[in-house]
């Protein structure tokens, strides 16, 4: 621009360096530093020397506090912004891996979950299944009246016992403790009652002893049913003997044991010594003696008639279930331990676990047995009994 | 020419100029103007001895309000005198003066005819001067004073603004 041009400038960038957040009125800003200044003058001037220096120490003091707790407060604000971005950065890696951690944690808990429902559920079913039937079948059974069972069960074993005669009484006495033992399994009563039962019939197991006759103990008969539930192999081929021959578990179990290898070895002897008589009854020997034979019987029978007045007595049995849960609890008096209680309930029987023991019924087709019975009565010929391959037999429920 | 101004009145100028929006600033630099022109040109128009001091110096003279500071100008006419003078463009010869000097000047006649004829320049203006005479002198007589009235004015028009007194910077110096 042409012409005289004379410029007042002014710095006011350092004049305003400080001053943009100090939006007050000038106007107080102004009286303010009038009166600092009058004051200032003012308290200088009335101040002694003391007072000046100590007004100085401690302007230098309050100076260098102010400078320290300003750079006390930068240094927290820069740690706290340090913090802070780290945690920024934190929280995205931590983020990601909570992320990753909880998807795979969710799909392998869904996996194994959904793995163990259907894991859980087959092993249900199937245990549901083999124990419903099992236990179904084995109340089945028992359904009906204990004195029925127990007559039925008399009236087979008191049969039985007088096929063979000679080794017969090993036989019947055997049969005949297990009438016994049966008679305990479907009476319902307490275990008073079922001592009590227990005393008579160990009475006359005392008296077979005495008589030199064999016969099958409840131990033994309870440590041949373990041996059977107990090994899965033994178990699996009852419970398939049972499918194939339309029977029940019990059943199968029951000819098992029936058809022990003690059974087996009595019946073998008894079939031996049947087959000499035979061939000297043919050969026309004179050896065969029958009224040694006919007191053996009548023994025998006597003994199923005591059998029998034993049921009478014990024939108050009230309930198929009371029955049952006492038959099972005398027979598995040693596995007790495994805790299981079976109910009448059927829905609480189908919750017992796979493993549970089933219990031993020692229920024998009558029928079967009579005609067994009759046959032999009819001849005296070749009377072999082989409880093994009966339970086929044995197809009807003890009613 | 540039006068840097270091008073402890920027600092409230500049605040107040700041601090305001762009009504109030407006209004500030109006108020400058008309303050400082209040104070400049009858500054100018004392010193000016003669109407050629008037018409060249006095002529066009004005302030220019910033907030970092002023500008006052003079001999801002451009329109040339009758004998050509631009104020604008020679105002040094007034301002400052000029030594008469004896000159040779090689002219012709109507007919063409050249000839040489022997002047004396710069008679009509001021003697020489090492300082200016008029504007440059007016600004460093009065410059602070111009600076306070600067300040003043741009506080005082914001104080009224926030309705408080408008008489800061009296003492201002």
């Amino acid at each position: 621009m042409a012409g005289i041009s004379i410029n007042f400038k002014a710095n006011v960038e350092e004049a305003l360096r400080g001053t943009s957040d100090v939006g007050t009125n000038l106007d107080e800003i102004r009286g303010k530093l009038k009166q600092l200044a009058d004051d200032s003058v003012k308290t200088y001037l009335e101040m002694t020397d003391a007072q000046k220096k100590a007004f100085s120490e401690q302007y230098l003091e309050h100076r260098d506090f102010f400078r320290a707790s300003d750079a006390l407060v930068r240094e927290q604000r820069d740690n706290e912004k340090y913090a802070l971005d780290e945690l920024e950065r934190n929280v995205d890696k931590t983020y990601d891996e909570i992320t990753v951690v909880v998807d795979d944690a969710s799909e392998k808990v869904a996996r194994s979950s959904r793995d163990g429902f259907e894991e859980t559920g087959r092993a249900a079913s199937d245990a549901g299944t083999t124990v419903r039937e099992d236990l179904v079948g084995a109340v089945r059974e028992l359904d009906g009246t204990a004195e029925s069972a127990a007559r039925a069960a008399g009236d087979a074993l008191g049969g039985l016992a007088s096929l063979i005669p000679g080794i017969g009484g090993l036989i019947g006495a055997g049969l005949g403790v297990a009438l016994s033992e049966g008679i305990d399994l479907f009476t319902r009563q307490v275990e008073e009652d079922a001592k009590a039962s227990e005393d008579r019939i160990s009475s006359m197991y005392d008296a077979f002893i005495e008589s030199g006759l064999n016969y099958l103990t409840q131990s033994q008969r309870i440590s041949a049913i373990d041996a059977i539930l107990g090994d899965p192999e033994k178990r699996k081929q009852a419970e398939k003997d049972a499918k194939l021959l339309g029977v029940t578990i019990a059943e199968v179990l029951n000819a098992e044991i029936e058809a022990g290898p003690q059974r087996e070895a009595l019946l073998e002897r008894a079939n031996e010594l049947r087959r000499e008589e035979l061939k000297l009854i043919k050969a026309g020997s004179t050896s065969y003696d029958t009224e040694a034979n006919s007191e053996r019987i009548a023994d025998l029978q006597k003994v199923g008639h005591e059998l029998k007045e034993l049921d009478k007595e014990q024939a108050t049995a009230t309930t198929t279930a009371e029955a049952y849960r006492s038959a099972v609890d005398l027979s598995n008096k040693t596995l007790l331990d495994q805790g299981r209680l079976l109910d009448d309930n059927g829905e609480k029987l189908l919750a017992l676990p796979k493993d549970v023991d089933v219990k031993v019924n020692l229920t024998v087709d009558p029928a079967a047995a009579r005609r067994n019975i009759q046959r032999a009565l009819d001849s005296i010929d070749d009377v072999i009994v082989n409880v093994v391959g009966k339970a086929a037999k044995y197809g009807r429920d003890v009613k | 020419m540039l006068v840097e101004i270091d008073s402890d009145g920027v600092a409230a100028a500049a605040l107040a100029f700041h601090e305001s929006d762009a009504t109030v600033q407006l209004e500030m630099i109006n108020a400058g103007k008309v303050e400082l022109e209040g104070r400049w040109v009858p500054e100018l128009e004392a010193r000016a001895v003669d109407d050629l001091d008037r018409s060249v110096i006095v002529k066009g003279a004005r302030a220019i309000v910033g907030p970092g500071g002023f500008v006052m100008t003079a001999a801002a006419s451009n329109a040339p005198l009758t004998n050509g003078f631009v104020p604008a463009q020679r105002w040094y010869a007034v301002e400052l003066g000029a030594r008469t000097r004896r000159a040779t000047i090689n002219t012709h006649s109507p007919l063409g005819k050249p000839y040489k004829v022997t002047k004396m320049l710069n008679r009509g203006l001021p003697s020489r001067q090492k300082f200016g005479r008029i504007a440059f002198d007016a600004a460093s007589k009065i410059g602070t004073e111009l600076v306070g009235i600067w300040v003043r004015t741009f506080v005082n028009v914001y104080a009224s603004k926030l309705g408080g007194e408008a008489d800061y910077g009296r003492n201002i110096d």
